[in-house]
């Protein structure tokens, strides 16, 4: 029975009863393995806010069977296994599920020519804490931070601009490691999910290209689907992969490197353009198409996918920059309403503001 | 009478063993080096056999690398193996075609690569001479890389061209040897590099400053300070410095603790990490009442991550 008292007292009461309740009978029946299980729990770290539908593995089948009309279930749906599956729509018009689960898997390393799944789900928890348990930073540990992955952060923002390790760049001239960080942590924070649940999607398709890339020798010629689409939260998610020579290093002191260049898109629909129009008649007609390009299509390359998992990191305003708002609407994470909102009413100045401002 | 029959008999076998041995060696070479004159994208399954069987191969070799007959491609991919092996044979073939005018300019270009290492001061005109009349900045580099062993003046005169010239990896190997031919000037390039180099040279300055023990750090506080306006140069310097941990320098990097650029402070904060607590404590005390936000700010980080003694 818990007494009306002071804070403390109150306190004392939940300990006690919580100990009587249920740690006691733990201990006096030696079920040990429950509160291990409960210490289990506490420690998995939750990264992702936006939960995937269940599925029941019988209710779907995996290439090589084939779907000759859409399948009704949500696609991506997780099963009781924890497998994460992707519906894909093939260039004849069929339809066929398989396993694009984001997890970490054998080296992906282009130097030494492995192309396992590489480090996709585990975050940098050295260099920040709170975003490798919860999927977002914390500002003040942004404010905070001097080094990542053992370099100083003015080194790799020295690195990162453009004519430095790469022509193009990782960020703008103007912009720095911890000012893009830090602004696209708002935003992604405002549209109430974390990075991990952006870069899930771009996980999904890079492991379904990968899978499909390992299925192809043993498919039968003909029966060798050509992928149209992913289809993903009801989008259709078009894309187009091209390799190039070489790889690109990082910019981090860690073993991602890149090497492809990646596009997606998807079409928006007619509320979606209806919204828009209402919400930016302001915009001459050219502004206007560089809203709508922003907002369904994408040019990027994969090594960013390791980035925003373990870093929080889109890149900076540069043409393989995969912006949060881009990713959850061509995917379908959440609305063009709902990110309107969040960036204050004003996405087209979003699309061409540069990120200067440093966390402080 | 029998011993004698014995080592006649053992004798002949060796050496017909030998004889077997030899054609047999000389049949897989004829047939590794044909195969060359025509292979594609495999052709690292007939080179790499040719490259361990190593000096026997190289005269037929030497032919298809010689025979304008065969595909540009086919004699370049010879050249790449003879090349690999390195043999003294190779030398002079390798010297008519890169001085061969009429010859095509990617096969004078691979043949530079397997000269590296030989005398080739008798070329050293020769070489200038060519050097002088190529354009293209990787050939001419290959050839700078030949001059080294021809004739180290001509040499130097062609990587302060190429340094001066181009940016880039042929910018960072053209410092790399202006150090090595004249280690007296290293630390001049180094510092010049850090200034006007591009990424990729500037970073091969400031590792080889870090490591180096041969310089004055007040060349680089002095470079530092005519930098005002460069952030990138500024940041430079207290990285190299901030690497070396000497009490001396602790004055410069609480200095460069209140330069307004983000690049710089961030740096100099880090570096200061590195120093003992006992050293920085005292100091950071007075920071921490600074009238700037960021130097209050790195004050405090450092309070929280400076080492304890």
């Amino acid at each position: 029975m818990i007494k009306k008292g002071t804070g403390i007292e109150l306190i004392n009461c939940i300990s006690t009863a919580l100990f009587v309740n249920l740690i006691k009978p733990i201990i006096m029946y030696k079920l040990y393995f429950i509160l291990i299980f409960v210490l289990l729990c506490a420690c998995v770290n939750n990264r992702y806010k936006n939960t995937l539908p269940k599925v029941k593995t019988e209710k779907l089948k995996l290439l090589p069977e084939f779907y000759f009309e859409k399948p009704t279930l949500n696609s991506p749906s997780v099963n009781e296994n924890s497998r994460e599956l992707i519906l894909l729509k093939s260039k004849d018009g069929k339809f066929f599920w398989m396993d694009g689960t984001v997890e970490n898997g054998e080296p992906f390393n282009l130097k030494k020519q492995l192309f396992g799944k590489g480090n996709q789900f585990t975050a940098d928890d050295k260099d920040f804490p709170t975003f490798a348990k919860t999927g977002i930073h914390s500002t003040k540990e942004l404010i905070n931070t001097k080094i990542i992955t053992g370099k100083s952060v003015s080194q790799i923002t020295v690195d990162g601009r453009p004519w430095a390790s790469s022509g193009v760049g990782f960020l703008a001239e103007d912009e720095t490691i911890m000012s893009v960080i830090y602004a696209d942590n708002i935003t992604v924070d405002k549209i109430n999910l974390t990075h991990a649940d952006i870069a899930r999607p771009l996980f999904h398709f890079w492991n379904v290209a990968r899978n499909f890339d390992n299925l192809n020798p043993d498919l039968n010629a003909n029966k060798t689907p050509e992928i149209e689409a992913l289809i993903y939260n009801g989008n259709e998610v078009k894309f187009k992969i091209q390799g190039s020579r070489g790889w690109q290093e990082s910019i981090f002191n860690d073993e991602i490197l890149g090497t492809g260049h990646l596009e997606f898109w998807r079409e928006l629909n007619p509320d979606e353009l209806d919204f828009l129009q209402s919400k930016y008649s302001n915009l001459s007609p050219q502004q206007f198409q560089f809203l709508t390009n922003k907002l369904s299509h994408i040019h990027t390359g994969e090594m960013v996918f390791f980035y925003i998992n373990r870093y929080g990191f889109y890149e900076g305003h540069n043409e393989y920059r995969p912006d949060p708002i881009s990713v959850v609407i061509i995917f379908g994470l959440t609305t063009i309403e709902k990110v309107h909102k969040a960036v204050g009413g004003d996405l087209y100045s979003y699309f061409n503001k540069h990120f200067t401002q440093n966390p402080n | 009478m029998n011993n004698k029959a014995g080592i006649f008999l053992l004798l002949t076998l060796i050496f017909y063993g030998s004889t077997i041995a030899a054609q047999n060696l000389s049949k897989d070479i004829d047939s590794l080096v044909n195969e060359l004159k025509t292979a594609g994208r495999n052709w690292n399954d007939f080179s790499v056999p040719l490259i361990k069987i190593g000096e026997p191969a190289v005269p037929a070799l030497i032919k298809n690398a010689e025979d304008k007959n065969l595909p540009v491609w086919n004699r370049r991919i010879s050249i790449i193996t003879l090349n690999n092996i390195h043999s003294p044979k190779w030398k002079k073939p390798a010297l008519r075609i890169l001085f061969d005018e009429e010859e095509d300019p990617g096969i004078r270009n691979h043949a530079t690569a397997g000269l590296t290492g030989f005398d080739l001061s008798s070329e050293k005109e020769k070489l200038w001479d060519l050097y002088q009349k190529t354009e293209n900045q990787f050939y001419k580099s290959n050839l700078a890389g030949l001059l080294v062993n021809a004739d180290t003046v001509y040499a130097y005169q062609a990587y302060h061209e190429l340094y001066t010239t181009q940016d880039g990896h042929i910018q960072r190997n053209a410092l790399l040897n202006l150090a090595k031919l004249k280690p007296g000037e290293a630390i001049y390039w180094y510092l010049n590099a850090i200034q006007n180099g591009s990424w990729m040279t500037a970073n091969l300055a400031s590792d080889s400053l870090i490591s180096s023990n041969n310089f004055n750090a007040r060349e680089l506080i002095n470079v530092y300070s005519q930098a005002e306006n460069n952030e990138k140069i500024q940041w430079r310097i207290v990285y190299i410095l901030g690497q070396r941990k000497e009490p001396d320098l602790l004055p410069f990097l609480l200095e460069a603790l209140k330069n307004k650029s983000w690049l710089v402070h961030n740096e100099a904060a880090v570096a200061i990490s590195r120093y003992e607590s006992g050293l920085v404590l005292p100091m950071l005390q007075e920071l921490k009442k600074d009238s700037l936000d960021f130097v209050r700010q790195n004050a405090k980080w450092l309070m929280s991550n400076i080492k304890l003694d």
